[in-house]
């Protein structure tokens, strides 16, 4: 297993904003768009999140004619228990009980 | 991009690779001074042309294959391809298999991209995203540059004792693959079969090695052989350039059987070629300097013709690539060979006559780089003029007719 690893502000940002509606399909551009964060930073985290089976990913089935099929994300079991993880370590002070700490595979 | 606006980049850069080509020209060689300055400067324009016409046709080529690889994903048109879209699509072509659903995931969304500002950020962001992609096997990875560190200084110590004369070469040599390896071990998750073929595979394996057999002994055997730092260094970058092409070549460069056979079939014409041109020099001596000319006639005939006959551009041109780089590593070692013969035997140079040794750094000169440099330019011109030649062939014939013609009932046949 990997040694533990913070999670970036960015990878935070990404996981609770889906979340927030952890049903949605979201695509890529789109989450660029919300969380203003740029395409080459948000690629990495959304293939680091699905390698780590925090997201699964989908394509588009009903795209108009003409438009390519977009790449839909959304949090899995794991990812939306990540998810609540942090939204609570946010809340608690940074020198917290290092057993409330996430195993963290390098994201 | 317009039509006029496509010519015009292609010909500037075509300008730019035969200038600079052209300035490696002069500062390789340049003129002595009783020479006329008039004829060597036309002698020098000339030389550089074939490289300057290659660098234009290679430059369309992947300008229309980016195209082709978006438009193949995007179900675009060819001409509503921009420069984001096709930056994105050649960084997306690099991306290993199990990635490619996150190429195409993002040529996805650079189509939803309306603002032209926008696209190049975006596009340029995917495009350092799918050239260098997160992985998630650090382990791996620090298992093979820690093995590629321990392999160098390993190396070095080594060869320091057993052939100081090659420590540079070994030492670099061996830098470049352990880079080239641990990158490997970035981007891909598990080893591949290289996707050439075995008989290519072998033919480049065995080729490197065989050059650096023959550079160990001339060095080991001959007290005087010696092999300066940039000479090393420059052997050292083809080798493991030519290492890596054999081990694990672009997927363009794999796609095409007759390609490679082709390619092989050059390389081992070519190797028994020198051999005979130095058994022949025993009648007048003169060297076989002009034998350099050779590879690089051959070379564009053959893949004229693979271009022609798979009806391709890029079937020429893998096959220029593979006969390029086979004949390289197998006249490196033929001519070591026959060279050190002849030295033992008249004292002189095999590649001029003159006296004097220095076949390695004559090898290393007059065969990695100068057969390269000179067969692969017409290598590309041949392929395209193959291509062309095709291409007009078949839009001088007239279609098929898609409906037949009713038959009319031969007579007597009426009842």
């Amino acid at each position: 297993m990997a040694p533990f690893r913070r999670p970036s502000a960015q990878t935070i940002a990404v996981v609770l904003a889906m979340a927030e509606s952890p049903t949605t399909w979201r695509y890529g551009y789109e989450l660029c768009g919300m969380l203003k964060v740029q395409a080459g930073s948000m690629y990495p985290i959304l293939i680091r999140l699905a390698d780590r089976g925090f997201l699964e990913t989908t394509w588009e089935s009903d795209a108009p004619v003409g438009r390519p099929p977009r790449h839909l994300y959304r949090l899995t079991g794991p990812g939306l228990a990540l998810a609540t993880h942090l939204a609570t370590k946010a809340r608690i002070p940074v020198n917290g009980p290092a057993t409330s700490r996430i195993r963290w595979e390098g994201v | 991009m317009n039509r006029d606006g496509r010519w015009g980049a292609t010909l500037a850069f075509a300008g730019v690779v035969g200038a600079v080509f052209l300035l490696l020209l002069i500062a390789s060689s340049p003129p002595t001074p009783e020479e006329h300055l008039a004829g060597y400067a036309v002698t020098m324009a000339v030389l550089a042309v074939p490289c300057a016409l290659a660098a234009g046709i290679l430059w369309r080529a992947w300008w229309a294959h980016a195209g082709v690889h978006l438009s193949e994903r995007t179900g675009d048109h060819l001409s509503g391809m921009d420069a984001p879209a096709r930056l994105l699509a050649t960084a997306v072509a690099t991306l290993p298999a199990e990635r490619r659903d996150w190429g195409v995931a993002m040529t996805a969304e650079l189509a939803q991209v309306p603002d032209r500002r926008a696209r190049w950020r975006f596009a340029a962001g995917c495009a350092r995203t799918a050239v260098f992609a997160p992985h998630g096997h650090q382990v791996a990875v620090l298992t093979v540059a820690s093995l590629a560190t321990a392999a160098v200084i390993v190396t070095g110590l080594a060869v320091g004792f057993a052939l100081p004369a090659m420590r540079v070469f070994a030492v670099t040599f061996v830098v470049l693959v352990g880079a080239w390896s641990t990158v490997a071990a970035i981007r891909f998750r598990r080893l591949h079969r290289p996707a050439n073929g075995p008989l290519t595979t072998l033919a480049g394996l065995a080729g490197v090695i065989a050059c650096i057999a023959v550079t160990g002994y001339d060095l080991g055997t001959d007290a005087s052989a010696t092999l300066g730092s940039s000479y090393a260094i420059t052997l050292a970058v083809v080798l493991a350039g030519y290492l890596w092409l054999t081990l694990a070549p672009p997927q363009a460069l794999t796609t095409n059987k007759l390609a490679r056979w082709v390619g092989l079939g050059v390389a081992l014409a070519l190797g028994v070629g020198i051999v005979q041109a130095a058994r022949l020099n025993e009648i007048n001596g003169e060297g076989i300097l002009s034998y350099v000319l050779i590879p690089g006639l051959t070379v564009f005939v053959a893949s004229t013709l693979v271009a022609a006959i798979d009806r391709s551009f890029s079937g020429g041109l893998q096959a220029a690539m593979w006969a390029v780089v086979l004949t390289s590593l197998l006249a490196f070692a033929v001519y070591m060979v026959e060279a050190l013969r002849w030295y033992h035997a008249h004292q002189t140079s095999l590649l001029d006559g003159h006296s004097g040794g220095g076949n390695l750094h004559d090898a290393v000169l007059w065969i990695l780089i100068a057969v390269p440099v000179t067969a692969l330019p017409l290598g590309v011109i041949g392929a395209a003029l193959g291509a062309m030649v095709t291409k007009a062939r078949d839009a001088a014939e007239p279609p098929p007719n898609p409906v037949a013609p009713p038959q009319r009932p031969e007579t007597g046949q009426v009842t």
